[in-house]
């Protein structure tokens, strides 16, 4: 029997040293272990990693099946569903007002953006028109909102990526701003205050400047996040070039928010399709251009439109709070709404990207269908192409990145 | 069922109320009569809800027009969803179900076209396929937009619309065995499952 | 200890089973303020109570004010269970925040298994205590995590405050001080469904 040589491991020169040494150049030698390392001298099998739906990265119950060749992903399937809570069910179950704080329960930090688009869907099946005051208020609410759930972000994906110090940081801004929002709806986190036809209460005086304190404060604290964060020299070197989602694919998935803007697209549903009154604000939608670090799109583009985003919407706040008119804060409504027959499909921007809903009216006080469409549900359906050839650590600085948020993923 | 489930949908029949055509609708509509004949089957411009019925078996072909399209260029699919519409007494039918698209521009966001259309319809296209209740396929228009893949893995678990010309069609949100699709309006709420005891609507 | 102490540690000498102070170790003063003599269910129980590692277990809305309870302004170091660990192995105390899915129950029943004895449940927020909004029309979600798991403090709220997350933390580290710090027997088990369903009837 003739031993025959393993044929799968190919000989690679300059790494197995022959008789007499020769002299190694360093680069010589990078090249050649670089050579050995993406698979051609060493065989790695094929393994699948479960990640999730218990991991404290994947921000919430998110399941991720990955394929790995070594420390590189070949494939990933997100698989969802783990928290489905029936919200369209329960939308065709329940009377329209009934109806309303489940909507807070999708997107679960930015409750009053999901309750103003639902408003505004109802309100455009029934013809009721919001009084002016009311307008304002809504806005002022969504973008301290706003604010919270991306000073949020910005904190949470320094935790993900392993910085705990920006999540302490943001944190604290943060509680002011749900202390805010806690005396205007009696809520720390989940707020029903936005009702059809209107909100349910009005602004005093002391919460305006309260509520400018908070604005200043935060504007005050933004510089401080920028050093934790895009200033500093870890975090650009886990985020620069990493998941980079070009425009086809963001488009083409329906991605949208931030993270479409970081992808270059110039879309921003309050300018170009404006809802409500922010016909009526002057402000920039901050788009990723190839000036700042990385490549547009990457992880480190999608944080800074956010913390770009939230000297914008501090900006739209305060004009609103500027212009608050005096007046009445609710329409009057009948006691059983009942829109006649009909459909509305309503678009808002929410911190994580475009929220819609598509409602179907039969002419009862129930609706016949409501369809939500998440924003997270799209974004995260991009991983799958672009995690492909990306390192297993790099795949939570994307998941991070993308801020997703499973309630609205599962509705 | 209530006697509300056997209401038509309101956009289609519906008597088209004056006001200005929408422009992307009409734009589209015009496209698609020269490019594939017979796709359009209703037509509405005007309106609160202008959309465009398109028949099954041509929606990919309407589909890869409407995208490749370079005036039109509906390069993102929204949001696809389903609407049930049981038919109110066994001898009106199966009944139908309505698969909704939702299509938007983002390549001539700018163009005046689209600027016109978004005081009516946010510039969405909609497209509509109707198919009936008992045998409800439809295309899948995974091919043209990928977003759509998701979407229509939904649609499938909840509402029960078999989209066929796709690689895998598997639930999304639901365990690979739960019974029926929630959705239906028929849809009955199970007493239990695996073992975990569910009490039904009626008895909380 | 001084290094002079002439008391060496003897076993024959051992304070198990004397009298609460030896009369040996009472006739030094210095030695009499540093030793502390107790049983040691006591001591097992009271270190245990003071650090109760929580698992990082968030489903849903309460998870964020889990996160809060954890973070800046409610800290819940102060209590001795900041150390929120990502693995079931590593943790003492599971919260369950969040609402709890047909598809979820498995992994949940599944991660509490892989806690290690003694094991505690928080049941933080309505849906998990019993469906919450969802009971009635949601058919996903099951209608209480004591269907599944063994729950030893129920925090109602949708979303709980953090207040009241550490009102729960405290009550299970009475619980422990009176009760000893042994996982629930069966009998409490059902003895906490029953009043659960009880309640939610009246």
């Amino acid at each position: 029997m003739s031993h025959e040589p393993v044929p799968s491991v190919p000989h690679v020169p300059g790494v197995v040293a022959p008789k007499a040494p020769p002299v190694v150049d360093a680069s010589d030698l990078a090249r050649a272990l670089e050579e050995r390392s993406m698979g051609q001298a060493l065989r790695t099998e094929e393994l699948v990693v479960n990640m999730g739906p218990q991991h404290p990265s994947t921000h919430g119950v998110l399941r991720v099946v990955i394929k790995t060749d070594g420390e590189v992903v070949t494939a990933l399937q997100p698989h969802i569903g783990n928290l489905h809570r029936c919200v369209e069910k329960i939308g065709e179950s329940l009377p329209y007002y009934q109806w309303l704080p489940y909507v807070d329960r999708m997107d679960y930090l930015a409750a009053i953006n999901n309750e103003h688009g639902a408003c505004i869907a109802i309100e455009r099946l029934a013809g009721i028109v919001v009084p002016e005051r009311a307008e304002y208020i809504r806005v002022i609410l969504a973008e301290v909102q706003r604010v919270a759930s991306h000073i949020f972000a910005m904190g949470v994906y320094g935790l993900d990526i392993g910085a705990i110090t920006p999540f302490l940081h943001t944190f604290r801004e943060r509680e002011r701003g749900l202390d805010l929002l806690d005396h205007v709806a009696g809520g720390r986190l989940l707020y029903h205050v936005v009702r059809i036809g209107g909100v349910k209460r009005d602004l005093s005086p002391e919460w305006i400047d309260e509520c400018h304190a908070f604005l200043d404060a935060v504007e005050e604290r933004l510089p401080e996040y920028n050093t934790l964060l895009l200033d500093n020299h870890i975090f650009q070197e886990r985020t620069c070039n990493i998941g980079v989602i070009p425009r086809e694919l963001a488009v083409g998935w329906g991605v949208t928010g931030p993270a479409l803007r970081a992808s270059g697209v110039d879309w921003d549903t309050r300018r170009d399709a404006p809802y409500g009154i922010y016909d009526r604000f002057q402000f920039e939608v901050p788009v990723a251009h190839s000036g700042v670090a990385g490549v547009v799109g990457d992880c480190f583009h999608r944080h800074w439109v956010r913390f770009k985003e939230t000297e914008q919407a501090i900006r739209i706040a305060r004009q609103a709070l500027r212009d608050l008119p005096p007046g009445e804060i609710q329409a009057k409504l009948p006691k059983t709404l009942k829109p006649p027959k009909g459909e509305a499909y309503v678009r808002v921007e929410n911190p994580r990207g475009e929220l819609a809903y598509y409602m179907v009216a039969d002419g009862t006080d129930k609706a016949w269908r409501i369809r939500c469409r998440g924003p997270s549900f799209s974004n995260i359906g991009v991983m799958t192409d672009v995690a492909r050839g990306a390192l297993v650590a790099d795949l939570v600085a994307l998941m991070g990145s993308l801020d997703i948020v499973l309630g609205e993923v599962d509705r | 069922m209530s006697d509300a489930a056997a209401t038509p949908p309101p956009a289609t029949g519906a008597a088209p109320d004056a006001g200005p055509r929408d422009a992307v609708t009409a734009a589209a509509a015009r496209l698609l009569a020269a490019k594939v004949p017979g796709a359009v089957v209703e037509a509405v411009e005007t309106g609160r809800h202008p959309s465009l019925t398109i028949a099954a078996d041509k929606l990919v072909a309407a589909a890869r027009v409407l995208h490749d399209d370079p005036e039109l260029a509906m390069d993102c699919c929204h949001l696809v969803s389903a609407v049930d519409w049981p038919a109110k007494t066994p001898a009106d039918g199966p009944g139908a179900i309505e698969v909704v698209y939702h299509l938007v521009s983002y390549a001539r966001k700018q163009g005046a076209a689209y600027r016109r259309s978004a005081v009516k319809n946010d510039g969405f296209l909609v497209l509509r396929v109707r198919v009936p209740r008992d045998k409800p396929e439809v295309p899948s228009v995974m091919g043209v937009w990928v977003g759509a893949d998701w979407h229509e893995r939904e649609m499938w678990d909840l509402m029960g619309v078999k989209f066929t010309g796709r690689a895998s069609l598997r639930r999304i949100l639901l365990p690979e065995d739960w019974p029926g699709h929630p959705l239906r309006k028929d849809w009955a709420y199970p007493v239990e499952y695996h073992g975990i005891p569910i009490i039904p609507p009626e008895g909380r | 200890m001084p290094p002079d102490n002439k008391l060496s540690p003897d076993p024959a000498t051992a304070p198990s089973g004397a009298p609460a102070i030896h009369p040996r170790l009472a006739l030094d003063p210095e030695l009499e303020q540093s030793i502390i003599l107790t049983k040691i269910d006591w001591l097992k129980d009271w270190s245990r109570r003071n650090a109760l590692w929580p698992m990082a277990f968030g489903l849903a809305c309460c998870a964020m004010e889990m996160m809060a309870t954890a973070a800046t302004k409610y800290d819940l170091d102060r209590f001795g269970s900041g150390v929120f660990r990502a693995s079931p192995r590593q943790a003492d105390v599971m919260i369950v925040a969040g609402t709890v899915t047909h598809k979820m129950a498995p992994r949940v029943k599944r991660l509490y298994e892989q806690m290690p004895d003694p094991k505690y449940a928080i049941a933080m927020g309505a849906c998990v205590i019993g469906g919450g909004p969802y009971s009635r029309f949601g058919y996903h979600v099951v209608q209480g995590v004591d269907l599944v798991i063994p729950v030893d403090i129920y925090v109602p709220g949708c979303p709980p405050r953090p207040e009241a997350l550490i009102d729960a933390i405290r009550k299970l580290q009475e619980r422990i001080r009176v009760r000893g710090g042994d996982s629930l027997r069966p009998d409490e088990v059902l003895r906490n469904r029953e009043r659960i369903l009880a309640m939610s009837a009246s």
